[in-house]
C-alpha cells in the first residue's frame, strides 16, 4: 500500500490533468450507463406506479379482450361474490380543459387518467383522501359524503396538485373532450395524495360510474370488473378456477400482467438504448487503456528500479491495475450523480417516443439509490481493471535491465506485427458470421455481438491503419503543410503504438455515429417513401392532435356525416382499433374500410407479389392484413391463420397480405368494418381519411369544413402537413439516439486532447530541441494542432468505412429483428460531408490547449546535462 | 571585430530555498574562427555560460552581444531566429530528433527557415557526405552508433553557415577514437566556416587543440 502511495499516489498528482481527464472520462461512460438504465427502468416503473396506484387491493380483474363488458351481463357474474368484493369500472385517459386556460385554445388538454367507480363498493379497493370545504385536509370523509358528492352527473373530483396548479376551486367548470364533443364538468371535491391520486403528477380525476358512463358514451358498458379476493385466498389457484368458470369472451389477470407486457413491448426499445450506451462507457475504457499505457511506457525506467530491488512481478501488476481502479472508483464516484442528471435529461427525450408509441406514462427518475451507486461501480470498475489488464502484464513481464536500458521500446517499432492484421480480420469474419444468425427471444443478441465484433475487429485495425497513413501522407503533409507539415508527420509516425487506443477511441465513437446516421438516413427515407406511398388521402380528420393511448371515444356520427356530404369528398374512411393480447404482448387490431383502401389508399405490401388483389380477398371475410412487423415477430405469413381475442372467443383469420408499417413494432392486424363489426363491438373511428374529387382545392376544402363542424373539437391534417407531422416525431424519437453519440464523440475528442497532451510533455526534450535550433513557438503550436488534425482526419476516415458496415448490421439485422422494420439502405451524405468537416475542426480544437501548452515550453527541457 | 562578446555576465537562480550563482561577472570576447575550450570542474558554470551566450538563456546581469546586436534588447521569436540563422548547437547527448531521419535531421534549421524543400535535402545530403554520413541518409538516430550521431549534430550546428558553434562536452560521451574524429571534424568546419567555436570540455586533450582556454571555477574565469 505505501508503494502504491508513493509510485502511483504522487505520480497521478504530479499529473492532475492528465488524471482528471481520465477520470471524468469515466465518468461520463458511467454516467450514461446508468443514465440511460435509470430512463428505461422509470418509463417502467412509472407505468407500473401508476398501475399500483390505480389497482389499489385488487387482486384480480375481469376483462374483455379488445372490447368493453355489456353491463346487462354482469348478473351472470354474481357468482364472483363468493371470492370477494367486486367492483365494476370505467377506467380512461381523457382530456381535461380549463376554461381561460393556454391549452384550451390549442386541441390539446391535459390527459388525465378518469376512473369512473361505484363509490360506494369501491371504497375497499382504492384509498380517496377528500378535502373540500368542510373537511379538514386528511379527516376521512364518509362514503355518504361522497356518495352526496357524486351524485350530480356533472360532478369530477380532482386532485389538490391538478388543481392548485391551475387555479381551480370547488364549484369551478372543466371541460372533459370526448372526441370531438366537450362535456362540462364542475369540481366537486379534492382528492389529497393517496391512493390513485398520487399517481401521474396529479393527472388523475375521479367519477361516478354512471356519470362517466354518460360523459365518456360508454353507457351501459364498463371497461372491467376488479376483484378483490377474501383475506386467505390463494390468489393462482382462484385465477384458474375464476377462468375455467368465465363465459367465453372474457378473461381474467392480476393488474401486474399488464406492467409485465409494458416491459416486454419496451423491450426491444431499451435494450437497444442500453447498447448504445455502452458505447460511452466503452471509449472511457479506452483511455483507461491509454492512461495505463502511457504510464507504463514513461515509466520503463523506474519499473526497472523497483524490479532490480526485488519488487515481484505480481506486485507491478498490482500497482498498475491498482491505477486504473483508483482511477475508477473516482470516476465511478462521480459519475453516479452525474448520471442521475443525465437520466432527467434521458428521460425527458425518451418518455415522449414511449407515450407516442407504446404507453402513457409518467416517468419519474427515482432518487439516486444506493442500488444505482452500486450499479455505477458494478459496471464501472472491473471494466477498468480489465481494460488496464492488457498494459499492466506488460509492465509486470519486463526484464529488470531491459526496462532501466531503454526508456521507449516503443520508437524503435517500425513494422507492423502481423497480429494487428490477422486479428482484424479474424474479427471481421466472425462479425459476418454472427450477423447471419437469428434473434434470441426476440433480441437481436448475434446482431449485437456481430457489430461489436466489428468495432473490436476496427479498434484492432488502427495501428496498421496508421502505418499505412505515415507512408501515404508523408510527401502531401511535407508539401502542403510545409516543415510543421513533415515534423506532425514524422513525430505521429513515431508514436503510432501511443496514438492508437486514442485514435481506436475516436474511430469507434465515430463508427457509431456513421452508423447511426446512415441507420437513421435510411430509415427516415424509407418512411417518407413510405408516408407518401400510404398516405394518399387529402385530409386527415383526427379529435387531437395526439390522441392519448387507449382514447377511444372516437369521432362522433354527426362530425362524420358532416364531412362525408361535403360536396368536395369522394370518399371517407375511418381507422377504428383496439387493444387485443396475443402470443403474451399486446397487438392492434384495426379496423378500416378495405373497398375504399382498394380504390384510393397506397398499402404498400410486402408479400404476396399483388397484395392488392390477396387484400381484396379480405373484404368482408374473416380474413386480415397484418403489418410487416406483426408477421416477423410472430412467425406469420400469407396463408396462415391467426388467432385473436374477440369478445365471443378466440377466432381464427386468414393471413390474406403482408404489408409495411412503420407507425408500431407493436405489430397491427387490419381488418375490413364490416369483419371487425362482427368480432368486436362497435366503436367509432378515432380518425378519418379523406379523399376529395379531383381538382378540390384541399385549403379551401379544410376550412369550409372546420366551419361546418363549428365547435366540434376536430383537427385536419393536410396531407403535406400530416407528413410533415409525420417527420417531426420521427425526428424526436431518434433525439436520444443523437445527444447518446455526442457524448461518445465528445468523450473520445477528450482522448484526443489527453493523448496530444500526454505526447506533448512526454516529447518535452524533443520540443525543446526544436526550439533550440530554431522552431518558433507558432510553428511548435501548428505542427501540434496538424497532429491533432491528422488524427481527426484518419479517425473519420476509419469511422466512415467501419460505419458503414456497422449500419449494414444495424439496418438489416438488428432492426429488423428488434422491431420487425425493413429499411432501404440510403447514404446521407450531406451528414456525412458536413460530420466530417466538423470532427477535423472539432479535433484541431482539441489540439488547441496542448499546443499553447507545448508553444510554452522553454529550453529548460533539454537534457544538455543529462 | 569580435563576434560573440560577454560583458559582465551573471546568472543566478534558486534550487529549493538556496540561492545558487551558476556565473559571476564573466567576460568573455570571441572573434571569427578563433576555437576556445571552457574547462573546469562539474558545477563551476561552464554549461550555464555557454547557455548565456548561446541565446538560450538569458542572463540575470550583464550583457550578451552577437554580431553587434545586444540580445537582452531581442523577444523570444527574434531570439529563436538568431539560433536558427547565426548560432550552431552540439551537445554531448546527440539530441537528435528521434522521429526524424539523419537528413531530415541535418536540414531542419533550414527548413525551420523556410528554405524550400529541395534546397533543404541537396545541402542537408552535401553536409552528410562531408561528416562521413552518406551512407545513413535514411536512418533514424536510434540506428546510428555515438560517433555517427554525434557527426550528424555537427552537421546539424553547421549547414546554415552560423557565425558561433556552442558544443557542450560534445566527445563526453564517445569513445576516444570516435571522440578525436568529432573533434577533428568540430575543429575542421571551425576553420573552413570561420564560424567561432565555444566547447566545455573536461578532456584534456580536447582543451589541448583550443586557440584559447578558459579556465572556469564557482563561476569565475580565470583565462589562459
Amino acid at each position: 500500500m505505501r508503494l502504491f502511495r508513493w509510485f502511483i499516489g504522487r505520480h497521478l498528482l504530479q499529473h492532475p490533468l492528465r488524471s482528471a481527464m481520465t477520470v471524468l472520462s469515466i465518468a461520463v461512460g458511467v454516467a450514461v450507463v446508468l443514465a440511460i438504465q435509470l430512463a428505461n427502468a422509470s418509463s417502467v416503473r412509472g407505468f407500473e406506479v401508476v398501475l399500483d396506484a390505480m389497482a389499489g387491493r385488487t387482486s384480480l380483474e375481469i376483462t374483455a379482450p379488445g372490447a368493453t363488458l355489456d353491463e346487462t351481463r354482469l348478473p351472470e357474474l354474481d357468482w364472483l361474490r363468493a371470492y370477494g368484493l367486486v367492483s365494476p369500472i370505467i377506467d380512461a385517459d381523457v382530456r381535461l380543459t380549463v376554461p381561460g386556460d393556454g391549452a384550451d385554445d390549442v386541441l390539446g388538454g391535459d390527459v388525465t387518467r378518469l376512473l369512473g367507480v361505484d363509490i360506494l363498493r369501491d371504497r375497499p379497493f382504492r384509498d380517496y383522501a377528500l378535502a373540500d370545504a368542510n373537511t379538514p385536509t386528511g379527516q376521512a370523509v364518509s362514503t355518504r359524503d361522497f356518495l352526496d358528492l357524486l351524485t350530480d352527473p356533472r360532478a369530477v373530483v380532482l386532485t389538490r396538485r391538478f388543481a392548485d396548479d391551475r387555479g381551480l376551486t370547488l364549484g369551478d367548470d372543466v371541460g372533459l373532450l370526448v372526441g370531438d364533443r366537450e362535456r362540462p364538468l364542475v369540481v366537486a371535491g379534492v382528492l389529497d395524495d393517496v391512493g390513485p391520486a398520487r399517481a401521474l403528477d396529479g393527472h388523475f380525476a375521479l367519477m361516478d360510474i354512471a356519470a362517466a358512463q354518460w360523459a365518456l358514451d360508454r353507457i351501459g358498458r364498463v371497461d372491467r370488473v376488479d376483484v378483490r379476493l377474501k383475506e386467505g385466498i390463494d390468489v393462482a389457484e382462484t385465477e384458474a378456477r375464476i377462468r375455467a368458470r368465465l363465459p367465453a369472451g372474457l378473461s381474467v389477470d392480476r393488474p401486474a400482467r399488464r406492467g409485465a407486457e409494458v416491459e416486454r413491448m419496451l423491450r426491444a426499445f431499451h435494450f437497444n438504448l442500453t447498447a448504445l450506451s455502452l458505447i460511452a462507457l466503452l471509449v472511457g475504457l479506452f483511455l483507461v487503456y491509454n492512461t495505463v499505457s502511457v504510464s507504463v511506457i514513461t515509466r520503463r525506467g523506474e519499473i526497472g528500479v523497483l524490479r532490480t530491488v526485488g519488487t515481484p512481478r505480481r506486485v507491478i501488476l498490482g500497482l498498475f491495475l491498482g491505477e486504473a481502479i483508483a482511477m475508477a472508483v473516482v470516476g465511478c464516484a462521480v459519475g453516479a450523480p452525474l448520471g442521475w442528471v443525465l437520466a432527467q435529461a434521458a428521460v425527458g427525450l425518451t418518455s415522449s417516443t414511449v407515450s407516442q408509441f407504446w404507453v402513457t406514462t409518467a416517468a419519474a427518475v427515482p432518487p439516486l439509490d444506493a442500488t444505482s451507486v452500486g450499479l455505477a461501480f458494478a459496471v464501472g470498475v472491473p471494466l477498468a481493471a480489465v481494460a488496464a489488464g492488457v498494459p499492466a502484464l506488460e509492465a509486470a513481464r519486463l526484464a529488470p535491465m531491459a526496462a532501466v536500458r531503454s526508456d521507449d521500446h516503443l520508437r524503435g517499432r517500425a513494422r507492423l506485427p502481423r497480429r494487428f492484421v490477422i486479428g482484424p480480420c479474424l474479427l471481421f469474419v466472425a462479425g459476418a458470421g454472427l450477423a447471419t444468425r437469428g434473434p434470441i427471444g426476440g433480441l437481436p443478441v448475434y446482431g449485437l455481438l456481430a457489430a461489436l465484433a466489428v468495432v473490436f475487429g476496427a479498434a484492432l485495425l488502427v495501428p496498421a491503419v496508421l502505418f499505412a497513413a505515415r507512408r501515404v501522407g508523408d510527401g502531401p503533409l511535407a508539401r502542403w503543410l510545409r516543415v510543421e507539415g513533415r515534423l506532425a508527420q514524422a513525430s505521429l509516425g513515431g508514436a503510432i503504438p501511443r496514438l492508437a487506443i486514442s485514435v481506436a477511441a475516436l474511430a469507434v465513437s465515430l463508427a457509431m455515429m456513421v452508423a447511426i446516421a446512415i441507420m437513421v438516413g435510411s430509415f427516415r427515407q424509407t418512411v417518407i417513401y413510405w408516408v407518401g406511398q400510404t398516405l394518399q388521402a387529402d385530409l386527415f380528420v383526427s379529435t387531437a392532435r395526439r390522441s392519448p393511448v387507449g382514447d377511444r371515444a372516437g369521432l362522433s356520427e354527426a362530425a362524420e356525416r358532416i364531412i362525408a356530404a361535403h360536396p368536395a369528398v369522394a370518399a371517407v374512411d375511418g381507422f377504428a382499433g383496439t387493444n387485443v393480447p396475443y402470443d403474451d404482448t399486446v397487438v392492434v387490431v384495426g379496423s378500416g374500410r378495405f373497398d375504399v383502401l382498394l380504390d384510393h389508399g397506397g398499402l404498400l405490401f410486402k408479400a404476396p407479389a399483388d397484395g392488392r388483389a390477396a387484400m381484396a380477398t379480405a373484404v368482408g371475410a374473416d380474413a386480415v392484413v397484418v403489418s410487416e412487423s406483426f408477421a416477423l415477430k410472430h412467425g406469420k405469413g400469407v396463408g396462415d391463420s391467426v388467432e385473436l381475442a374477440t369478445p365471443a372467443g378466440p377466432a381464427p383469420f386468414r393471413v390474406a397480405a403482408v404489408y409495411y408499417d412503420y407507425s408500431s413494432d407493436r405489430g397491427l392486424v387490419m381488418m375490413d368494418s364490416p369483419t371487425f363489426a362482427r368480432h368486436y363491438e362497435a366503436r367509432r373511428p378515432a380518425g378519418l381519411s379523406v379523399y376529395l374529387r379531383d381538382g378540390a382545392d384541399v385549403d379551401l376544402v379544410r376550412d369550409e369544413l372546420l366551419a361546418a363542424l363549428g365547435r366540434a373539437r376536430i383537427f385536419i391534417n393536410t396531407n403535406a402537413t400530416l407528413r410533415a407531422e409525420v417527420l417531426r416525431i420521427f425526428d424526436s424519437t431518434f433525439a436520444i439516439t443523437y445527444a447518446l453519440e455526442a457524448i461518445a464523440i465528445v468523450v473520445s475528442l477528450f482522448g484526443v486532447a489527453v493523448t496530444l497532451l500526454t505526447l506533448a510533455l512526454e516529447r518535452r526534450a524533443e520540443l525543446a530541441l526544436l526550439r533550440l535550433v530554431g522552431a518558433e513557438r507558432r510553428q511548435i503550436r501548428r505542427m501540434i494542432m496538424i497532429e491533432a488534425g491528422v488524427l481527426g482526419g484518419v479517425s473519420q476516415t476509419i469511422g466512415l468505412v467501419v460505419g458503414t458496415a456497422l449500419s449494414l448490421i444495424l439496418i438489416y439485422v438488428i432492426n429488423v429483428q428488434s422491431f420487425g422494420w425493413t429499411i432501404q439502405f440510403h447514404l446521407p451524405v450531406t451528414f456525412l460531408v458536413q460530420s466530417t468537416l466538423l470532427i477535423l475542426a472539432a479535433s484541431v480544437v482539441a489540439g488547441f490547449y496542448p499546443a499553447r501548452l507545448a508553444g510554452r515550453f522553454g529550453l529548460g527541457g533539454l537534457s544538455v546535462e543529462k | 571585430m569580435a563576434v560573440l562578446e560577454v560583458r559582465d555576465v551573471s546568472k543566478r537562480y534558486q534550487r529549493g530555498d538556496r540561492d545558487i550563482t551558476a556565473v559571476d561577472g564573466v567576460s568573455l570576447t570571441l572573434d571569427p574562427g578563433v576555437f576556445a575550450a571552457v574547462v573546469g570542474p562539474s558545477g563551476c558554470g561552464k554549461s550555464t555560460l555557454l547557455h548565456v551566450a548561446g541565446a538560450m538563456d538569458r542572463p540575470t546581469g550583464g550583457e550578451v552581444w552577437l554580431e553587434e546586436r545586444l540580445l537582452s534588447t531581442l523577444d523570444d521569436d527574434a531570439l529563436t531566429r538568431l539560433r536558427r540563422e547565426r548560432i550552431g548547437f552540439v551537445f554531448q547527448f546527440f539530441n537528435l530528433l528521434p522521429t526524424l531521419t539523419v537528413a531530415q535531421n541535418i536540414g531542419l534549421p533550414l527548413l525551420l527557415a523556410g528554405e524550400p524543400v529541395r534546397d533543404v535535402d541537396r545541402r542537408a545530403e552535401s553536409w552528410a557526405q562531408q561528416v562521413g554520413l552518406g551512407h545513413r541518409l535514411d536512418h533514424f538516430p536510434q540506428q546510428l552508433s555515438g560517433g555517427e550521431a554525434q557527426r550528424a549534430a555537427i552537421a546539424r550546428a553547421v549547414i546554415h553557415r552560423p557565425a558561433v558553434i556552442i558544443a557542450d562536452e560534445p566527445t563526453g560521451n564517445l569513445d576516444s577514437a570516435n571522440g578525436a574524429r568529432v573533434l577533428d571534424l568540430l575543429r575542421t568546419v571551425n576553420r573552413e566556416t570561420g564560424a567561432a567555436l565555444l566547447l566545455a570540455t573536461h578532456d584534456a586533450s580536447v582543451a589541448a587543440a583550443a586557440d584559447r582556454l578558459v579556465q572556469m571555477r564557482d563561476g569565475h574565469v580565470h583565462e589562459s
